[in-house]
């Protein structure tokens, strides 16, 4: 048996997440989010539209006006937010963690070790399956909020990355 | 069939059970070595079970619909039918629900029609728990809840058995957790009350260590302090609030008074005095549902862990490994500082969801919530130094958020209506400012070579410490607030609750993320 040992640990030595690049997602995925981002705008486009066809006479103008200019913000969100939040969501994989980062106003970057990771999966919505792209899904023994998603890996990268974290909770539960 | 034993005797009373010397593991084998069945009372409780699955509403309509003397004899013969159903079918799944302890695996075989035969092995048993319902008392039964490791979901409930079976399932599960050999050595009696720091520190008896207990007057001042009610009477007292309130209730009734000058003036006394009587009744019903709720309330230390029992008419136990326990929080109200007590919640990882298997201990005093502490992070009276805080720049956001925009918004909303008297608002902003220092002064946070505790609350305090090897997820969260000014919440989550430091500079909050992942990915010790 190994004996035991408890030395001094320095902060700036311990492994710094910060120094490292986190890997981007497919550009496929900007364009899927633009698509939804898009499609969601012109629903709403088409019902502003049919609001002002239908209204009755005494409905004023301004109002259809008001209803134009909210169509179009709808539309354009997407097009303003999805860009900046494409730059920086993106994950990293580490030795001993996996790490991810995601959000547009509020920004997060959440960390899993692989010694607490219980098991991960592959998601690919009907979208996602049109445009090659899949979603990788690690859980933890927390509830949803402990749980990591990547989205936007192309279908291969995320079969591929499924099998490198299991593969890596493995090592680590065998010490 | 034939090898089915004769039903059990009845209970011994639980004081011949305490009295009779500590039974030996060969003798609790022995005991669960053939198949037995629950108790014979219980299809009663099977039946009971059924009906609230039905649902009381629908009970009471068939209960009316036997009652009623104009519903056809069809509709009630079918009714009674239906109860003899669920009395048949209560019977039969009691007879043909089986367990018994062969070698190392507990085995239960259960099912009318489909059998099914389930074997866990005994070391895979997380906890047994027993509960007593008002019922289950009155037959001296438990009901037994069994839960093992992991999300199988392989739990299961013996509905109702004497005190003694359960007590041995419970005494040979931690007997393979701990090892035999080693629970046979500990089984020797431990030094009984005595210290609570050494209770804790010592290796318990089999049968537990008595840790914390509460007595009746403890529990009175956790039902005062618990409670909304009397804490408005116990600070009204203090402030002289009562009288002020009396008169304010004077001056509006004297309004209601000339409102119903034509009605007979005397109903005014009447209404004053029900509703005096009816606050006195709430204030006693919730004391003594509180009382009753936690009524000797006891901490164990056993060889698997904690397990706390209370309860009046139901008696409610809830174990836990020591290792599963995921942090110490406690809480502690204006009322509860006053009797120097707070109320300590102990977060366990559990495969079933919600909080049924958080311990709870109201009334715990300072110097037990340290003993709590250290042994849940293992270590010996060492308190952690709180000589943390989180940036000034959470002062300005806080003074914004509580200060600068309800004024402007009571401001704008007198403004439109009365001019300039709206200006007055504006005098909030001063206890906004002094309330948010105030806010940003408690939040302290420290680590210890292990964990990290996190304090913060003005009128109510909050602590909470958990061990770095205990993070499932650690998330840095940055708001564009935060970017401005270089700052950043982080969140550390464990498999049951979290703790969320927020507002801390950037290169501490990155500090502190690299350090919870290194003690994460490198502490061997289990997390649960």
């Amino acid at each position: 048996m190994e004996p035991f040992r408890n030395n001094p640990l320095d902060v700036r030595d311990l492994p710094n997440l910060g120094g490292h690049e986190f890997t981007s997602l497919e550009r496929g995925y900007l364009r899927m989010r633009l698509f939804t981002g898009a499609a969601v705008g012109f629903v709403a486009l088409a019902c502003a539209a049919a609001f002002a066809y239908f209204a009755p006479a005494e409905v004023p103008n301004w109002a259809m006006l008001v209803a134009f200019a909210l169509a179009l913000c709808i539309l354009a969100v997407p097009f303003i937010a999805e860009p900046i939040a494409f730059a920086h969501r993106g994950w990293l994989l580490r030795d001993h963690d996996i790490s991810v980062r995601s959000g547009v106003i509020s920004r997060r970057v959440t960390t899993a070790p692989f010694t607490r990771v219980q098991h991960a999966s592959v998601h690919q919505g009907a979208l996602e399956r049109a445009m090659g792209l899949a979603s990788l899904k690690v859980f933890t023994a927390g509830n949803q909020f402990a749980d990591l998603t990547i989205e936007g890996l192309t279908s291969d990268d995320a079969h591929r990355l499924k099998e490198l974290v299991v593969g890596l909770t493995r090592a680590e539960a065998n010490g | 069939m034939a090898d089915v034993p004769p039903p059990f005797p009845p209970p011994p009373p639980a004081s011949d059970i305490r009295a009779a010397a500590a039974p030996s593991l060969e003798a609790d084998r022995h005991h669960l070595s053939s198949p037995r069945r629950q108790s014979t009372f219980a299809p009663v409780f099977i039946a009971l079970n059924s009906i609230g699955r039905i649902g009381a509403l629908n009970g009471g309509i068939a209960f009316f619909a036997i009652m009623n003397r104009r519903s056809s004899i069809w509709v009630q013969l079918a009714i009674a039918l239906a109860l003899l159903a669920l009395g048949i079918a209560a019977v039969a799944r009691w007879w043909m629900f089986r367990f018994q302890v062969t070698g190392d695996e507990l085995e239960v075989e259960q099912g009318v029609f489909r059998r099914d035969r389930q074997s866990l092995p005994l070391s895979r048993i997380q906890s047994v728990s027993t509960d007593q319902k008002f019922l289950h008392r009155l037959f001296g039964l438990v009901q037994l809840r069994v839960e093992t490791a992991g999300s199988a979901g392989a739990e299961f409930d013996i509905e109702a058995i004497d005190r003694a079976t359960a007590d041995s399932i419970r005494r040979l599960v931690t007997a393979e957790r701990t090892g035999a050999a080693q629970a046979e050595v500990d089984n020797a009696p431990t030094g009984d009350g005595g210290d609570p720091a050494e209770a804790l520190a010592q290796k318990p008896g089999l049968d537990g260590t008595p840790v914390l207990r509460r007595t009746p007057l403890d529990l009175l001042k956790v039902a005062l302090t618990q409670n909304p009610l009397p804490g408005v009477i116990i600070f009204g007292a203090i402030f002289g609030n009562l009288d002020q309130l009396s008169r304010f209730t004077g001056v509006s009734f004297d309004e209601i008074e000339d409102r119903v000058t034509d009605a007979d003036s005397s109903v005014i006394p009447i209404v004053i005095g029900l509703v005096v009587m009816l606050l006195v009744v709430m204030v006693i019903v919730g004391v003594l549902r509180t009382m009753a709720q936690f009524f000797n309330l006891t901490l164990l230390r056993t060889p698997e862990g904690l397990r706390s029992t209370a309860g009046l008419f139901n008696r409610v136990e809830r174990g836990s490994p020591l290792s599963r326990i995921q942090m110490v929080r406690s809480r502690q109200n204006l009322r509860e500082r006053l009797f120097g007590q707070c109320i300590v919640t102990l977060p366990t990882a559990s495969s079933t969801s919600g909080d049924a298997h958080t311990l709870r201990l109201p009334g715990t005093t300072t110097d037990e919530l340290q003993n709590l502490r250290d042994l849940f992070l293992d270590r010996s009276g060492q308190p952690s130094a709180m000589d943390h805080g989180i940036s000034d720049h959470a002062i300005s956001r806080w003074f914004v958020y509580l200060g600068v925009v309800p004024a402007l918004i009571v401001a704008a909303a007198i403004g439109v209506r009365y001019g300039f008297i709206g200006l007055a608002a504006f005098g909030w902003l001063i206890p906004a400012w002094f309330g948010a220092r105030l806010v940003h002064r408690t939040w302290r946070w420290g680590l210890t070579d292990q964990g990290i505790e996190v304090n913060h609350g003005v009128l109510t305090r909050h602590t909470a410490l958990t061990a770095f090897g205990k993070a499932q997820v650690v998330q840095v969260r940055r708001s564009l607030f935060h970017r401005r000014n270089d700052l950043a919440t982080i969140v550390i989550a464990t498999a049951s609750g979290r703790v969320a430091l927020p507002h801390l500079p950037l290169d501490t909050a990155h500090a502190l993320r690299d350090r919870v992942l290194y003690r994460a990915e490198t502490d061997p010790t289990p997390w649960m």
